[in-house]
């Protein structure tokens, strides 16, 4: 088997010095995996997920990502893997208020440094892969929520990340829309072999995945196939 | 792998477009600050401009002795009112060491009349020397000499305003014969614009004819040879004082006045007072500039605070901008931009406001205002620092939110 893409290594996290959030959590993620996470509300899912991210850091334990040790970051360092290594789809879209749909696809490509004369026509070619073709210009606001999570998604894929991380991503959704966001990620995983990892409390949510990892207060109590740890 | 320099302008041109009227209030700020500082520096540099050329239209190194009150019956006159000077101590006060020249004047109002226009103005009967002394500039013709003086010749140098009021636009009136009271004067010099003097009169309502012509020909005299006023100009500045306190004695002595007596003269030094209008002036402009100096930074912190709400409104966008990889740098970058654009801008839209209101105002009170590639300068550097300066803070706020915490802010 290759090396893992995540690796954490007993780490603990707290906001407060008398709770903590994640206790001694470990867990290894390999290129190409689904991994689906469940757990109760206050559980410390979205937490884990933002040092996956990068976006925040654990007060104790180690973080591989991608081989590359995460605990002594510098900010410009890890804004950079944030844009490199990871695509971001998070429950409230979080999407530019202002800025057209293929101004939102691009930010990343921005950011990073790409030319108009490259993330143009990527960012219209994501957005016509999401089902939006001919939406290029619409704000967040004329479109529904269903729409803003494909641009969301596009926006994700667009430095190309081995990784995605989704919290929570169908939580604001119908289950019409959030059938159609899972067919998307789903096809991400399974035709382009992009490593998922999503947070849902939705069992049949969680059943697109290939792997289950269960948190309860801070803890991970279940890691393994899917339809095993829905039934248990 | 950071951001295009172009890029982040692009950022932040666009959301400064989406607050578009709030974009400009704050610039407002920016705009009355720049716009004042030119207006006033304008302004400031016209009145300084205008008081030169008052000071120079008057002569350097220029004393004014009055002829003054003789006492008749227990009644004084005031300074002027009857002769106590004559020609003697014109030629007296002409010998002392450090003068370079006398000029006496007698003067009164006349009217004058050319095919049908007429006019009435202050003629002055003086020596040809006084246009040496006063530095007067000709626009046509040149100033009657010492033949026509000793001679007492018709001829008369008339200033612009006279000019215009005698003579049809455009014609030059050297050469041309005017009647003043009715006598038959020839026309020999047209002075350049004076514009006004210290004391705020019209330097170009003058005609000018030779002493003894005013003396025998315009206004006689109860007692020839007396002189209501004199010019007397210094050789250097340096001489002025020690001058002043000859001249006194010398007058003093030839009037015989006795130890107790008042002077029946009165010298004034008019360089000083001169040099403390200019001083004046300067107290002005200063004041003036400092008023608007202090708009604008009061229109810098108008940014700040603006840029400050800014950063807390846009709190998540920027925890998105984070989350997808933009650097601190970047952000920070991407603020400072937005800050200096509003003051640039605003700076330029005052500069052009200020300029153009200091042209009117120059026009509508006839000033020679002036907007100095200096002031222009000044200005858009101060808007420029202003906005890096009142930009910096809020920038950097908005760069170093946490990226959790600005994406979990409502
Ligand atoms: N910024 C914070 N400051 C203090 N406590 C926090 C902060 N963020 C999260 N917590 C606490 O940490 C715990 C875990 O929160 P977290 O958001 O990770 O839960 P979650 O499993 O994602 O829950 P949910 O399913 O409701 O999203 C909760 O008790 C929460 O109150
Ligand atoms: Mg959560």
């Amino acid at each position: 088997m290759s090396d893992p893409l995540i690796q954490v290594d007993r780490i603990d996290k707290s906001y407060t010095a008398l709770v903590p959030v994640l206790r001694q959590v470990s867990l290894k993620v390999y290129p190409g995996e689904f991994v689906a996470l469940m757990g109760p509300s206050g559980s410390g899912k979205s937490t884990f997920m933002n040092v996956l991210g990068c976006l925040d850091t654990a007060d104790g334990g180690a973080y591989h990502l991608g081989g590359e040790d995460t605990t002594r970051l510098t900010k410009d360092r890890a804004a950079e893997l944030r844009n490199r290594m990871i695509g971001f789809v998070f429950q409230g879209f979080n999407l530019l208020q202002r800025r057209s749909a293929l101004d939102n696809v691009a930010l990343p490509m921005i950011c990073g440094g790409l030319p108009r004369s490259v993330w143009a026509p990527r960012a219209r070619d994501l957005l016509d892969q999401v089902g939006l073709k001919g939406r290029y210009g619409s704000r967040p606001n004329q479109l529904s929520g269903g729409q803003q999570q494909r641009v969301a998604i596009a926006r994700a894929l667009a430095m190309e990340p081995p990784l995605i991380l989704a919290d929570e991503p169908t939580g604001n959704l119908d289950s019409t829309s959030s059938a159609d966001i899972m067919r998307i990620i789903s096809g991400l995983n399974s035709i382009g072999g992009i490593t998922i990892v999503l947070v849902t409390h939705e069992p049949d949510i969680a059943a697109h995945a290939k792997r289950l990892v269960k948190f309860k207060d801070g803890r991970i109590v279940y890691d393994g196939p899917v339809q095993q740890g829905l039934a248990a | 792998m950071s951001m295009k320099s172009g890029a982040i302008l692009t950022e932040a041109l666009i959301s400064m477009r989406s607050t578009g009227m709030r974009s400009f209030l704050t610039m407002l700020g920016i705009i009355i600050g720049v716009g004042a500082v030119v207006l006033m520096l304008a302004i400031g540099r016209g009145v300084e401009l205008s008081v030169q050329q008052s000071i120079s239209s008057q002569g350097a190194n220029l004393f004014i002795v009055l002829s003054g009150s003789t006492t008749s019956g227990g009644l004084r006159g005031g300074f002027g009112s009857a002769p106590t000077l004559t020609l003697d101590d014109a030629r007296e006060l002409a010998e002392l060491p450090g003068v370079a020249a006398v000029a006496p004047i007698n003067n009164g109002v006349a009217q004058t009349v050319n095919e049908g226009q007429n006019w009435s103005t202050q003629i002055t009967g003086t020596t040809p020397d006084y246009f040496r002394i006063r530095n007067w500039k000709f626009a046509s013709g040149e100033p009657f000499d010492d033949v026509a003086e000793r001679s007492a010749a018709p001829v008369a140098v008339i200033g612009a305003t006279v000019a215009t009021n005698l003579f049809p636009e455009g014609e030059d009136p050297v050469g041309k014969t005017i009647r003043i009271r009715n006598i038959p004067f020839m026309i020999v010099g047209l002075l350049a614009n004076q514009g006004q003097s210290l004391q705020g009169q019209d330097q170009d309502d003058v005609i000018i004819v030779p002493f003894q012509t005013a003396q025998r020909r315009l206004f006689g005299s109860a007692f020839p040879g007396s002189v209501r006023t004199m010019f007397v100009q210094a050789a250097t500045a340096d001489v002025m004082k020690s001058l002043e306190q000859q001249m006194r004695e010398v007058l003093r002595d030839r009037h015989r006045l006795s130890e107790e007596a008042d002077d029946d003269f009165s010298i004034r030094d008019l360089t000083a007072i001169a040099e403390s209008v200019a001083s004046a002036t300067r107290a002005i402009s200063l004041l003036l500039g400092s008023i608007a100096a202090i708009s604008l930074l009061v229109g810098g912190i108008g940014i700040m605070n603006i840029m400050l709400v800014t950063v807390t409104e846009r709190t998540r966008e920027i925890g998105v901008r984070k989350a997808v990889g933009t650097r601190e740098r970047d952000i920070m970058l991407q603020f400072l931009i937005e800050a200096v654009i509003l003051s640039l801008g605003g700076g330029l839209i005052g500069v052009l406001i200020g300029g153009g209101l200091s042209i009117l105002v120059g026009q509508a009170f006839e000033l020679p205002t002036e907007v100095s590639v200096f002031s222009v300068t000044l200005a858009f550097t101060v808007a420029a620092a202003i906005g890096v300066f009142f930009g910096f803070y809020p920038a950097r706020q908005a760069a170093r939110l946490q990226p959790i915490e600005a994406l979990r802010y409502q």
